[in-house]
């Protein structure tokens, strides 16, 4: 069962990314890379790791992809173009991909990830939430620094179009 | 599964009945009758309704974006219908017991936008677009409060399990409940309610398919089945939020009659049965207030509603998350 | 300055709270008024334009607001007691009567008012939907025969249902009449036209034109 469901969203993600390699239509790559950000979450909650799904969801295909969505059909529909893209440098562009693939490929096979013991972790948000705040805490109030310069610098930009 | 399949069947009988519930509402609001013709007092109406549109055209112009045109109202409702997937029915029937549960329910309704973006943007049709915008625009912000006011709840009791959630709050009927064990959540839940609204694109959030500006906004151009799907995912959100609701502040599937004494109501009125029911009384009396808050307010205007998220919901939420994480340490301590 | 907006801040917030709950009491208010109908009132009433509570619908073929007897609506002709002038035909500004005079010899009746009946109606026919409802016929007839009813639902399917006949004669009655009168005529040229033309008076003499002008206002 859960080799079918496995092959299942393999199968989801890769029609995902050719359609967006392939697709000359960019709102068409916009939804496809959706697809594929749902099927890698899909591949998470495979690998026991729930909230990375979730949070993959919530990020990734809800917030990132719309706002890409977004921002294409704003900037096309506003100049009246066709969302229209051409692909170039095609043969170049597969060779690196494979070059690239077959590297991953070999680092992966080659490493000792500590796998064969699947653990179902009863606690995993407790224990990521202990984690965040004791041995990476520098790291997590980075971030929450990093995001809140973010938000400031947003908020006065916004500001500023909005005074002139 | 059960619990998904029970909410799959509950939905579309729900759908009927809120259709004709909210009309009559609205008549009544109005001082009108609202329908009378088809059956007595006209409850065969929503069923003649929805006859008629099942025989409806399935009509795509011929400048639409066809695939997304075609799956965006399946995506619509598929998302919506994914956040039912962690709703407990009562104190035998949880729904998946992921960790993580409520989370994912946010996380999963959130999805519901791309299928309105990806409907609005195949219509090629600028009022459909423009409802789409004003949806992903709303959606996104009303996000923001829905989720500090969840959190408040979260932080209170501990757990991202809508059952566990359940449990806490079962003993006593009434006053076990979150929001009378924690006054404090009044506002957290006043907070939750007004972005539910947004959320579920209800009046005076209705921006997206403002049916006297837009159109209809981005079901402008579907007929027959596919704008049945938009409809039943409106309805769907509507439910969804409603239980959500329920669960959170009122108690979930626990009866809200306190034991008295010697008179064990609250065993009385418990049990499987009586459980589910508790709880869809519950949502039920919410979607009345929703409903109820549909025909008294005017719809927002797009400046308002932005506002209305970004300079009061959200400051008050996160105010309410803080003052939600002291009352908790102040419990504890 | 600070002070002040966040004043306003809160202003709004209370503000937004208090209007939000004053129109959900009102909403409410007329929610569970619904139980009750409104009364029917009379424009004639005290208290008719007082606020009423509840359902305002009146569910129209199932039940109607009573109509005064007075009502200007559909149009009846009593045609037992009509003389067939033809003076509502004249003055109706739509020629909305049709009516085909069939004359008679002698005076074959009386209406209830006592006016002799020397004219036969072959063809009465009002067409209500010409008809602009404003009653002039009702007030040139001699006999008050044409009135005006409170019936106003006689929408049908076909414009010509809309043409209402009062005549009570059939093909073969006006037949009759017709050649009767015609006989009548006949009979009257053989006897009486002779005289006529010895005297010669008709053709000799033109009548005098008659003078209809009305006075028109002289000009300044």
């Amino acid at each position: 069962m859960i080799g079918i469901i496995h092959i299942f969203i393999s199968v989801l993600i890769l029609l995902g990314v050719s359609i967006i390699v392939l697709s000359n239509n960019i709102v068409h790559a916009a939804y496809a890379l959706a697809l594929t950000l749902v099927g890698v979450a899909g591949m998470y909650v495979l690998m026991n790791a729930e909230l990375l799904a979730v949070v993959q969801i919530l990020i990734y295909a809800g917030g990132v992809v719309i706002l890409l969505a977004f921002g294409v059909m704003l900037t096309n529909r506003l100049r009246g173009e066709k969302v229209v893209t051409d692909s170039g440098n095609k043969w170049i562009g597969a060779i690196i991909s494979i070059v690239i693939f077959l590297g991953f490929a070999y680092l992966i096979q080659s490493t000792d990830f500590g796998a064969g013991e699947i653990r179902t972790p009863s606690d995993q948000i407790q224990q990521i939430g202990i984690a965040f705040l004791t041995k990476h805490l520098l790291a997590f109030e980075l971030i929450a620094f990093i995001l809140l310069v973010a938000l400031v610098g947003a908020a006065y930009l916004a500001k500023m179009s909005s005074d002139e | 599964m059960i619990s998904f399949l029970f909410y799959l069947a509950f939905l579309l009988l729900f759908v009927i009945a809120a259709v004709y519930a909210e009309r009559k509402t609205a008549a009544f609001i109005q001082s009108r009758l609202g329908p009378m013709e088809a059956g007595p007092k006209g409850v065969l109406q929503t069923i003649a309704d929805l006859l008629k549109m099942l025989q409806k055209e399935d009509i795509s112009a011929t400048a639409v974006d066809k695939f997304p045109f075609l799956i965006a109202p399946v995506i619509v409702f598929s998302a919506v219908f994914a956040g039912y997937s962690v709703l407990p029915v009562n104190a035998g029937l949880s729904g998946s017991t992921i960790e993580s549960g409520l989370f994912l329910l946010l996380a999963i309704v959130s999805l519901d936008v791309l299928g309105i973006l990806m409907a609005g943007w195949a219509s090629n049709n600028k009022y459909s677009l423009y409802g789409a915008m004003r949806s992903v625009a709303q959606i996104v912000s009303y996000e923001i409060p829905l989720g500090l006011s969840v959190l408040s709840v979260v932080i209170i009791t501990g757990t991202l399990d809508l059952q566990k959630i359940s449990f806490l709050q079962q003993g006593n009927g009434l006053p076990d409940w979150n929001i009378v064990q924690h006054p404090l959540l009044i506002f957290s839940f006043v907070i939750f309610f007004i972005s539910g609204l947004a959320e579920s694109n209800r009046t005076p959030f209705d921006l997206p398919e403002s049916e006297s500006e837009l159109i209809g906004g981005y079901h402008t151009e579907y007929s027959g089945f596919r704008w049945g799907i938009f409809m039943l995912s409106e309805y769907g959100m509507m439910l969804l939020l409603s239980i959500l609701g329920a669960i959170l502040f009122f108690g979930g599937w626990n009866s809200p009659l306190p034991n008295i004494g010697g008179l064990k109501l609250y065993e009385l009125t418990s049990g499987m049965v009586l459980g589910t029911f508790w709880l869809l009384a519950k949502a039920l009396v919410l979607i009345f207030v929703q409903m109820w808050l549909r025909w008294t307010l005017p719809r927002l205007r797009v400046d308002q509603l932005m506002s209305l998220s970004w300079k009061y919901l959200t400051p008050i939420s996160l105010l309410m998350l803080f003052i939600c994480a002291v009352w908790k340490w102040w419990l504890m301590s | 300055m600070v002070v002040d907006e966040l004043m306003s801040y809160f202003l709004n917030i209370s503000d937004s709270i208090k209007t939000t709950f004053k129109g959900m009491a009102l909403s409410i208010l007329y929610f569970f008024n619904a139980r009750k109908k409104r009364q029917k009132k009379y424009l004639t009433d005290e208290n008719y334009h007082e606020k009423a509570g509840g359902i305002f619908t009146v569910q129209y073929p199932k039940e109607s607001i009573p109509i005064p007897d007075n009502g200007r609506y559909q149009l009846h002709n009593e045609i037992d007691d009509c003389i067939v002038c033809d003076k509502c035909a004249k003055i109706c500004p739509v020629d909305c009567i049709n009516i085909e005079p069939v004359r008679s010899p002698e005076v074959f009746g009386q209406t209830s008012d006592g006016t002799p009946l020397r004219i036969h109606a072959a063809k009465f026919d009002i067409d209500m939907s010409k008809c602009c409802f404003c009653g002039l016929c009702t007030v040139v007839c001699p006999t008050e025969c044409l009135t005006m009813t409170k019936e106003f639902d006689f929408s049908t399917s076909d414009i010509l249902d809309h043409n209402f006949s009062f005549s009570k004669m059939n093909e073969q009655e006006i037949a009759e009449k017709k050649k009767a009168f015609n006989d009548y005529q006949q009979q009257k040229a053989k006897t009486a036209l002779p005289a006529i033309g010895s005297s010669g008076l008709a053709s000799k003499k033109p009548a005098i034109k008659p003078v209809f002008k009305p006075k028109m206002p002289k000009k300044k």
